[in-house]
């Protein structure tokens, strides 16, 4: 018995060991962790931090990639912050600044090489917490070839786009590819729409119904929903079956004429058909408001305040938004590039880079939902695709509204 | 002979106790302490961020209790789970008991039918999503069925058939092997006997199979209630929880709960309660079917 008890005890030890070596493989302070949350730019980061080591060879940086920001949030819930993080202008990451876990980078000197604008919209608490370098806009893409074959031109107005969709829809054409099967597009959709077209300060009107008002008092607000559903309907008949690579397939391979989608979709539509001739343009005027592209800063850039290599991720910031670096990526991630010296002309979105530089920009309306509001919204905005009961959703809206914004 | 010094009885039961610990300690570690963690950290406001949070005891039990949307994730989970039970008890006993039967290629037909328990649960999700959105349209356009033309998964009521199917695709596999292992365990001259005294096969599987299968059967119902109560990686797969919610499991509201609106709290709350109930149902389901068994 005594040579099965010493076993045992070596098999716990044994164990005990294994548990330890994760945590002592895992230490290695001197490299930096540039960690992404846009799948898309995997291989342009590559190449940049590539050509970064190749400069700064005492310096190693390596990148971590996801979809979705449960794994970011996770990490922060274990207060493993990445060293560079990829965040976005939301109530989620405002948290996180209010905790301290990212670096104030206020008065670096990397900050003065982008738009001033676009970082006075960055900051919180007048404070630099992020280094924007890239825009997301939102737009109507538009099939020319199509448009051209049945005698159409790019609406301006919401009726100009109805009426394209009747022309499309009699000449045996499908006009639109939603993807209401996925909720956060279809939220994205929404909001985004919200904030171009409708009201640029569209939060605003949330904190309104919070503090007593409804979305029904709002004439701008009904007469959107309405005219939104109504454009819902120019879709195929399983739209809610239908998700965002569904949607692209469906526009690369012109089966459908037009799709809503962010500047983000202009590289997925360029890869999955270069030869597609197509136009990114303002989504058209829904009433009295001069429609803006609504979007966010894409790609913002944090460092870790309790990182150990602040120095070296400075250094990698600082690199990023050199010239040659930045005109790179821009190149590379095909969306609005803020930086100032970068000359890049992005195909198919001539007339979203004009707004942009005439300052027709608006901020999405999550910036200051609370966190969790959007995705509430979007499983009531499935509910009125489905039962086209505007009144019930703008009556459920209210009560979803005033749930988070009095909740503790 | 000199007897042996010390207590072997003893002796024995602390190297059984030392055998046992690397289990234990690792049960311990990565399921008993998170639980008594997610237990206090369910009785605070502690959104997943903030480092401050309140101790606010039950609220977020009683908050859940009220609120359409879990009470929503509980109906579809208790349907499905009724249905995801049943159907499944059915087809793997049917199954198990064609595949039983001394036929031509019985090998290969019992390959066939293990084969989707080798694909990962996400993948099946997304092929039958392209089957169902693409495959049955096509089917439907070259022989004219109006009802394969339109995609179940978009349909607000039969989208939880959707699911169903593609969780019994998959699922009947491994029951559908633990039932042929029982089956093994029926002595041949039991059925032989009652064959001869002139029972029919129906008297002989109810009187003499189902008595022998009910400890297998009663294994298969806790694990079908346990993924019929936690399913997630097929509605994400094929509906995200709609369309408009409908099919939003616990699980999947749970996960939005916590890692998309940041209420990791309720969160925690609604995981404990599932965890309950399962342990509930699971320990009833047990205690009936152990009251009929014969162990062979």
């Amino acid at each position: 018995m005594k040579k099965m008890q010493w076993l045992s005890m070596a098999l716990i030890a044994a164990l005990l060991l294994s548990l330890s070596i994760p945590a002592l493989a895992s230490v290695d302070e001197g490299t930096v962790e540039l960690f992404s949350q846009k799948k898309e730019n995997v291989e342009i980061y590559d190449t940049i931090l590539a050509d970064f080591m190749t400069a700064n060879p005492d310096v190693k940086i390596v990148q971590t990639t996801t979809a979705d920001g449960t794994t970011f949030l996770s990490r922060v819930a274990t207060n493993d912050i990445p060293d560079i993080g990829g965040v976005f202008l939301q109530s989620a990451y405002f948290n996180m600044m209010d905790e301290g876990y990212f670096l104030d980078m206020t008065g670096e000197a990397f900050l003065d090489a982008v738009n001033p604008d676009i970082l006075a919209l960055s900051t919180y608490n007048d404070k630099n917490y992020v280094l924007p370098l890239t825009l997301n806009g939102f737009a109507l893409y538009i099939n020319m070839d199509i448009y051209n074959q049945h005698g159409l031109s790019i609406p301006t107005t919401y009726d100009e786009l109805i009426a394209n969709c009747e022309a499309l829809t009699a000449a045996g054409v499908t006009p639109f590819a939603f993807p209401f099967k996925e909720t956060a597009p279809l939220g994205q959709n929404f909001e985004r729409l919200l904030g171009g077209v409708v009201d640029h300060e569209a939060w605003k009107v949330s904190e309104a119904v919070a503090a007593g008002g409804t979305h029904s008092d709002n004439a701008a607000f009904v007469d959107f929903v309405n005219k939104w559903y109504a454009l819902s309907r120019y879709t195929s008949t399983d739209s809610l079956s239908t998700d965002t690579d569904d949607c692209a397939r469906m526009f690369a391979n012109q089966e459908v004429a037009m799709v809503f989608n962010g500047t983000w979709g202009n590289s997925v539509y360029m890869s999955l058909n270069p030869d597609l001739n197509y136009e990114g343009v303002m989504p058209p005027a829904f009433g009295e408001t001069t429609p803006f592209t609504c979007g966010t800063v894409d790609i913002a850039l944090t460092i870790g305040a309790d990182s150990k290599n602040v120095e070296a991720a400075k250094r990698f910031l600082t690199y990023f938004v050199s010239d040659e670096a930045a005109q790179k990526f821009a190149e590379g991630d095909k969306n609005p590039n803020i930086v100032n010296n970068v000359h890049y002309v992005i195909p198919h979105m001539s007339a979203i880079t004009a707004a942009l530089d005439d300052g027709q920009f608006s901020l999405i309306p999550s910036t200051y939902w609370p966190a969790g509001y959007r995705d509430e919204l979007q499983v009531l905005l499935q509910q009125l695709l489905l039962d086209g009961d505007t009144d019930a959703f703008l009556a459920s809206w209210d009560a979803m509204t005033v749930e988070f914004y009095t909740a503790d | 002979m000199k007897p042996r010094k010390g207590n072997p009885t003893l002796e024995r039961d602390v190297t059984h106790a030392l055998f046992i610990m690397p289990s234990l300690l690792l049960y311990t570690l990565f399921s008993v302490i998170p639980i008594l963690i997610g237990v206090y950290y369910s009785m605070t406001n502690w959104n997943g961020i903030t480092r401050a949070y309140k101790f606010i005891g039950l609220r977020n039990y009683v908050k859940m209790l009220g609120d359409a949307r879990f009470l929503r994730a509980v109906s579809f989970n208790s349907r499905y789970v009724i249905m995801y039970m049943l159907c499944l008890l059915v087809l793997c006993v049917a199954l198990g008991l064609l595949l039983n039967q001394k036929v031509r290629w019985r090998g290969f037909f019992r390959s066939a039918y293990f084969f989707p328990a080798v694909i990962g649960m996400l993948s099946c999700g997304l092929i039958f999503r392209q089957i169902f959105g693409y495959g049955f349209a096509t089917l439907g356009d070259l022989l004219g069925v109006e009802a394969l033309k339109s995609n179940i998964l978009a349909d607000p009521d039969l989208a939880i058939f959707g699911v169903l199917f593609v969780n019994l695709w998959q699922g009947l596999a491994i029951p559908t092997v633990l039932i042929l292992a029982g089956l093994q365990t029926i002595p041949m001259e039991l059925n032989e006997s009652a064959s001869l005294d002139g029972a029919s096969g129906a008297q002989i599987f109810r009187h003499i199979t189902m008595p022998f299968l009910l400890p297998t059967i009663s294994m298969i119902l806790v694990l079908a209630l346990k993924e019929g109560l936690m399913i997630y990686d097929y509605i994400l797969a094929l509906t995200d929880g709609g369309p408009a919610g409908r099919t939003e499991s616990l699980t999947m509201l749970i996960m939005k709960l916590g890692f998309n609106e940041q209420k990791f709290s309720l969160a925690i709350a609604e995981s404990i309660l599932l965890a309950i109930v399962i342990i509930m149902v699971s320990v009833v389901q047990i205690n009936i079917t152990n009251r009929k068994k014969v162990y062979g």
